[in-house]
């Protein structure tokens, strides 16, 4: 088990909530989808409202709530899309 | 033969776009086309212009799966191009281009039905609507 440093990038409504594009929260690896969601929301309150409509990726593929997260993987928080 | 394609565009799509001619070849008996167009009013609000964000490398990404999955699932020789904008368009301006073509009109229709569904669910891109009155908002999708 180690503590390590995930960065999750952002966009659009949570871009804006946060004022940035990348927030990192720390965490224990190996650390679920859940275990970030939950991470984030302790983290960074303002975003908590946001968070169960969003899903996530890593390395630029949705990943489900049980999704193992590695260390050096990309990682983004997705809000509900809205394309077309 | 099989032409695909995908891609994100800045600004609105040029005209050059709008129609299915790169798609076209005499294999292709049946092609369907599929225009997204910015609206000028939105639950009753008028809108000045949207301004399209994406997670761009996996919007690419997603696209290219999404032709894959639809030629699976519709047709396996399907010839398709998708582009998207990002960046300000304008009411009237063309956002999203989805062009299909097969050997005959329904997997061309089915196709081309599919993707713009799985593009409204998947695709990593976010509007946000610019209003007459000043105001601002994100899309709630739809």
């Amino acid at each position: 088990m180690t503590v390590t440093r995930i960065e999750v990038l952002l966009f659009a409504q949570a871009r804006e909530i946060a004022g940035r594009s990348t927030i990192a929260v720390t965490l224990t690896v190996p650390a679920s989808v859940a275990a970030l969601r939950a991470a984030l929301a302790q983290a960074h309150p303002d975003l908590a409202p946001l968070l169960p409509t969003c899903r996530f990726a890593i390395e630029q593929e949705f990943a489900s709530d049980d999704a193992l997260i590695a260390p050096g993987s990309e990682i983004a928080l997705i809000p509900p899309v809205s394309g077309g | 033969m099989s032409l695909r394609h995908a891609a994100l565009v800045d600004g609105p799509l040029p005209s050059s776009l709008h129609t299915p001619q790169a798609v076209v070849t005499a294999d292709h008996g049946g092609v369907c086309s599929f225009l997204g167009v910015v609206r000028n009013a939105t639950k009753g609000r008028v809108v000045t212009a949207l301004d399209y964000e994406a997670y761009a490398p996996m919007a690419q990404r997603v696209l290219v799966e999404l032709i894959e999955e639809t030629a699976t699932l519709h047709d396996s020789a399907l010839s398709c191009a998708i582009h998207h904008a990002v960046g300000r368009v304008a009411p009237g301006e063309v956002a999203l281009a989805i062009h299909c073509a097969s050997a005959h009109r329904n997997a061309a229709f089915a196709s081309c039905r599919h993707l713009i569904e799985r593009i409204k669910q998947d695709l990593p891109i976010w509007k946000h609507e610019r209003f007459a009155d000043g105001g601002s908002a994100w899309s709630k999708g739809s």
